[in-house]
């Protein structure tokens, strides 16, 4: 039986019914890393014994009337800023480092009876873009291997997008589980803050990190997140609220893509609507920049000041960068934050999702070298549409909604109230299942 | 002084040392950081009450 793209519920449902075996499954896992991770890097460390043995306790128990839930035998995957064993951050910094505790969630999913399949690739410390010649080789992306997959959870967009696992642990501070998801064609869901533990995950920003799964349906995602939602509500007298003058930059192909996902969501029953947020996705991003920046160079300050080597090209001037910002203008972005909220927060009185792309382009050529700086901090950055749903707080899922003629996948993107994250499941839900994207799989990895 | 001069010593007072050629990439994107403060200002104008007069 070929399993690597059946969602994980469904092999969930297959262990739970006694048709599957865990162990099987997870050696066929194991395989597939063996023979595509030297062409695709997603993981920098695979557990094979562990998950072995991991899946032998499972089927155990499952044998013996003891199924734990959705998750038990299925075998996932966290990205490297997890403490799990060897845990580098994707930095040469760390290289060798071993943690000697476990990221909370790591220690919810074995509670949950997940198997570990290994560690996956991430930009330096949640941050920095993977280039060719960095310390650790970049993921691919499975649908061009030129190309990044997105990131920072570099290696869990591969990871899904390629089959190599059936779910995915990711960190995402400004979208760095939504972008992978969008240019990997995959599900990212980023919770409302606070809602899944961060502790035990090596912090970028630490008021606007989240952890966020990383899955190949929406139903499996939520599943990971431990949420649930109506999955038969559908999206009918749901109102959607489209921020255009929040989005209309960004790649042509790629607003097309969006615009036709947002009429299908219409043909579905949902009342959208055009709306205004009242600020850009430029001043957005320098929000979310602002105080990420600083954040992670008061984190990283004494290491810097220590000069201890092992920092990539573009992290150690980000980090230098953030020395730069003063604290009054740390204030300020966090002022700004507040406005952005409270603003959001009206549009939500009238609205219960807002939809957009996930970001205004489609995946870039991994470069071969360290990116100017200019490419980070500038006044026309690609837009991210990923950060407004990090400074307010609220849920977000990006959805696969189609490729551009490049042969490359775009994303849609929904937001919802803080603690509404099952509104927003329901919608990107509804959408997936009426579009078919999840269907489809890179073919150069059958 | 010059931007490059500016942020090593900024760096510097901080005990951060940057080589030469970060110095010139810090430098070329200090104006787009500084736009960023500005953006940032003029957002958070809107949430803050005025000194009064």
């Amino acid at each position: 039986m070929n399993l690597h793209y059946r969602s994980l519920l469904e092999v969930s449902d297959l262990m739970r019914t006694k048709q599957l075996s865990p162990v099987e499954l997870t050696r066929q896992m194991l395989e597939r890393i063996e023979r595509l991770n030297s062409s695709l890097g997603a993981y920098y460390t695979v557990f094979a014994d562990q998950a072995l043995a991991e899946a032998q306790a499972a089927e155990s128990e499952i044998a013996g009337g003891g199924w734990r839930g959705p998750l038990h035998g299925v075998p996932i995957a966290f990205k490297d800023l997890y403490e799990l064993g060897p845990t580098t951050a994707g930095s040469k910094l760390l290289a060798g480092h071993v943690a000697t505790r476990e990221a909370d969630l790591v220690t919810w999913a074995r509670g949950q009876g997940a198997v570990v399949l290994g560690k996956l690739a991430t930009h330096e410390f949640g941050l920095a873009a993977a280039t060719l010649a960095d310390h650790f080789p970049p993921a691919r992306n499975p649908w061009d291997p030129d190309r990044t997959p997105g990131g920072s959870s570099t290696g869990a967009g591969t990871a899904l997008a390629a089959g190599m696992a059936f779910g995915a642990f990711g960190t995402d501070t400004g979208g760095s589980v939504r972008l992978p998801a969008a240019f990997s064609a995959v599900v990212g869901y980023k919770p409302t803050f606070g809602l899944l533990s961060t502790k035990g995950l090596i912090p970028l920003s630490p008021s606007l990190d989240h952890a966020g799964p990383i899955a190949r349906t929406v139903a499996d995602a939520a599943a990971l997140g431990s949420m649930s939602f109506d999955g038969e509500g559908g999206v009918r007298g749901l109102r959607v609220g489209v921020p255009r003058d929040y989005w209309d930059a960004g790649d042509p192909q790629v607003r097309e893509r969006v615009d036709a996902a947002i009429k299908s969501l219409a043909d579905l029953g949902a009342v959208v609507e055009d709306v205004s947020l009242g600020f850009s996705v430029v001043q957005a991003m320098a929000t979310g920049y602002l105080i990420t920046l600083s954040e992670a160079a008061a984190y990283h300050l004494a290491t810097l000041r220590d000069g201890r080597p092992g920092y990539g090209h573009e992290f150690g001037l980000v980090l230098r960068a953030g020395l730069l910002v003063p604290g009054h203008s740390y204030v300020h972005a966090q002022r700004a934050r507040a406005g952005i909220s409270r603003r959001v927060a009206k549009v939500f009185e009238s609205h219960d999702v807002l939809a957009m792309p996930t970001v205004g382009a489609f995946a870039d050529p991994l470069p071969a070298g360290p990116r100017p700086l200019t490419k980070r901090i500038s006044e026309q950055p690609t837009p991210q549409y990923t950060w407004l749903a990090n400074l307010y707080g609220g849920p977000a899922v990006s959805v696969p909604c189609g490729f551009v003629t490049e042969g490359l996948p775009v994303g849609l993107q929904m937001m919802g109230r803080p603690h509404d994250d099952s509104t927003v499941l329901r919608a990107a839900h509804a959408y997936e299942r009426s579009a078919g994207w999840r269907d489809i799989h890179p073919p150069r990895w059958p | 002084m010059d931007v490059e001069e500016e942020i090593r010593r900024r760096l510097e007072e901080l005990g951060v040392r940057t080589p030469p050629e970060e110095l010139v990439e810090l430098a070329s994107a200090y104006p787009a950081l500084v736009a960023w403060m500005r953006m940032a200002e003029e957002l958070a104008r809107d949430e803050d009450e005025d000194l009064p007069e």
